[in-house]
């Protein structure tokens, strides 16, 4: 049932940051916020109750994978609201929040030969922390094709609803920032509690495994990012580049990994 | 009771007429005394901006009380008034209140959604107040203005997007900085243009101005009126590499910045964004700047795109607006149709009060009840006994009085006792 709520949540926090943009009124910006509340706090529910039936954490089945990825992204969107009150990023992260839950309604349960003693401590940091660091990139990415929409807007002097609807492009760089950084350092600590899982689990570090390798790659293009922005500092619209760039890497991670090379 | 309105504004009539109409402050209390001497005229307010001037009335008998008015005016501005009837406009009950509200929220403002006009018409309740314009229906319009106002500039878009070329500029500035308070602008040129820029540019909260010009004492003399500095004018391109804003307005025939002078700066700035805003015929700056990244140059052709599509939009935020407005005219006849029962409630307890004081004149006759503290007890009694009779049928009466019904006389006094359902 709370599948069903989340989905309903996500669709209606949607439904009214579109009517939102397009009508203007600001009693729809509260009720997105409470549907977006809602849903978070159902997918949660959800996630608990697949955690109760399964009697460990859901992260080893698709279905707790990807409903832990959009109560990320809904925690994300709540987070970055609070501090720029910027409704419009729904209208990208809504999307996402409900194809991933459906993913996770309709995909199958724990799989049968997960082994409970494989999944200590350092696995359930890994997952979490690199699922949250991973909604943190997508939120930076999402910031970084608004940057670029709302760039042209400003250079080809288009004044409609998009020019009016999105941030100034100081807000977007910001928030790219905000979530880049805390991505990069989510994601790092993601990637060592995995190290140090991968050690205890099967009692070396494989580093040929393509996960591993593609990790690595991920996480070297965003320390990149992160240091050269810190040393030499990027202007805006590269910054917004760079999380496309550092977002592909993400993707070939898990799509790649996932489906070419894994099989 | 009714409210009627009798006016002109800059739809109706020239900025002429509107001058000689316009009330100044100290004509207020003479034309206050004039109409308040008209007995059939309760009460009364004057509205008097550059734009408009507006004769409210509280009155029984608009049609005849609203030509008095109008006397007063003519009389008042030496017009003749058939003349006087060419310019002006009427309106009465709902329409009047509408008008009002309307006018507080700036909708019928020349400039629509303008903030100012808002404390205009609240200064115009306080002239009301202290001339003895004021009663209680003036008093309850003020506070149901002043709140429909407040909810149509929180939750309509009415006031935002600027319709004025230099604040439109300022604006725009705001949609690529956000805020603007760690941000530097350059003013080029010391005019009108660059003075009404700079002033949105403070009043935007800008972190700190630059003025050039090629007259070094004007750029000094605005620059000191923003608490900015000024440079000499061979000198201004020293300071691009620290401006983020660029405005500039002079009379040069040839181009002051040119997209070499910029490529140059944003390696200096290591390409953080550049905002031109040219408002200068023939332009200041070379619209090839366009072309480099992180720099957007606007020129006035643009700001004017910029203004059309804000009035449009505007317009749009005007029909929600309305909205509001008639939500708060349909509260304010609420109010005014409970307002009918009060002088019911008063003949009703005037009619218990007599009742009492008869009765307690007869009891203490007939008991020859002589001790003063024990005829008070007595009346004590009697009074509380009466005000806790009265007290549910009168609360249930003036709330009933809103809404618009028809009962039978068993259900009203059902209604008005709370009784049960009898069967």
């Amino acid at each position: 049932m709370f599948f069903d709520l989340s989905i309903l949540c996500a669709v209606l926090a949607l439904l009214h940051v579109t009517l939102f943009i397009f009508m203007g009124y600001q009693r729809l910006a509260a009720i997105t916020n409470i549907f977006a509340v809602l849903g978070l706090v159902f997918s949660s529910a959800q996630f608990i109750t697949l955690w109760q039936t399964k009697h460990m954490l859901p992260f080893g089945s698709v279905s707790g994978l990807f409903l832990f990825l959009a109560q990320a992204l809904m925690l994300v969107y709540i987070m970055m609201y609070v501090k720029y009150r910027r409704l419009t990023l729904g209208l990208f992260i809504f999307p996402l929040t409900v194809l991933f839950v459906m993913i996770a309604r309709f995909a199958g349960g724990m799989p049968a030969n997960v082994n409970p003693h494989a999944a200590g401590f350092w696995l359930y940091i890994h997952l979490p922390f690199t699922i949250i660091g991973t909604a943190f990139f997508m939120v930076s990415t999402i910031g970084g094709i608004m940057y670029f929409v709302q760039e042209r807007q400003l250079k080809n002097k288009n004044f409609g609803i998009i020019f009016r609807s999105f941030p100034p492009l100081d807000t977007i760089d910001k928030l790219i920032n905000t979530t880049l950084y805390i991505g990069f350092y989510t994601f790092t600590i993601g990637l060592l509690s995995g190290l140090i899982w991968m050690m205890y689990a099967k009692g070396m570090i494989n580093i040929f495994s393509p996960k591993l390798v593609f990790a690595i790659i991920t996480w070297i293009i965003y320390s990149g990012i992160t240091f050269y922005k810190q040393i030499k500092g990027m202007s805006p619209k590269d910054t917004a580049l760079s999380t496309i760039v550092g977002f592909i890497s993400v993707l070939i991670t898990y799509v790649g990994v996932a489906f070419f090379v894994m099989g | 009771m009714q409210l009627a309105v009798l006016g002109l504004n800059h739809n109706t009539a020239p900025v002429g007429v509107r001058e000689t109409l316009a009330v100044d402050g100290s004509e207020l209390a003479e034309i206050y005394s004039e109409i308040m001497n008209n007995d059939r005229i309760y009460e009364a307010m004057i509205i008097s901006t550059c734009n408009r001037v507006e004769y409210y009335i509280v009155t029984d008998d608009f049609l005849c009380n609203i030509e008095s008015v109008l006397e007063i005016v003519s009389e008042h501005c030496k017009m003749d008034r058939s003349e006087l009837r060419k310019y002006t406009y009427i309106h009465c009950g709902e329409d009047s209140v509408r008008h009002i509200f309307r006018v507080a929220s700036g909708l019928d403002s020349l400039v629509m959604g303008e903030p100012q006009i808002f404390g205009q018409v609240k200064d115009s309740f306080e002239n009301c107040r202290l001339y003895g314009g004021a009663g209680t229906f003036l008093k309850k319009l003020e506070e149901y203005t002043i709140k429909t106002t407040k909810k149509v500039r929180t939750y309509t878009g009415i006031g935002e997007n600027p319709v004025s070329v230099s604040y439109a500029a300022v604006e725009l500035a705001t949609k690529i900085f956000g805020s603007l308070s760690d941000k530097h602008a350059l003013i080029i040129g010391a005019g009108e243009m660059c003075e009404l820029a700079s002033k949105h540019l403070v009043t935007a909260g800008i972190g700190g101005i630059t003025v050039t010009n090629r007259t070094f004492e004007k750029a000094q003399r605005l620059a000191g009126e923003v608490n900015g500095s000024a440079i000499e004018f061979d000198r201004f391109k020293t300071c691009l590499p620290d401006s983020d804003i660029i405005i500039s307005s002079t009379g040069a025939t040839d181009l002051l910045v040119t997209a070499a002078d910029v490529k140059e700066t944003m390696a200096h700035r290591k390409r953080r964004p550049m905002f031109f805003i040219d408002i200068a015929v023939p332009r200041d700056i070379d619209p090839l700047i366009n072309e480099l990244e992180n720099v957007y140059v606007y020129s006035i052709d643009d700001l004017k795109a910029v203004v059309d599509a804000n009035r449009k939009q505007r317009e749009k935020e005007a029909v929600k607006a309305m909205e509001y407005i008639d939500a708060g005219l349909e509260m304010f006849y609420e109010w005014l149709e409970s307002m009918k029962i009060i002088p019911v409630i008063k003949s009703l307890r005037q009619q218990f009060e007599e009742k009492k004081e008869e009765e307690l004149k007869r009891f203490s006759s007939k008991f020859k009840v002589e001790d003063k503290e024990e005829l008070a007890k007595i009346e004590y009694l009697v009074t509380a006994y009466m005000n806790k009779v009265l007290h549910t049928p009168l609360k249930n009466l003036k709330n009933a009085s809103a809404v618009k019904g028809r009962y039978s006389l068993d259900e009203a006094l059902k209604i008005l006792f709370e009784l049960e359902d009898v069967k």
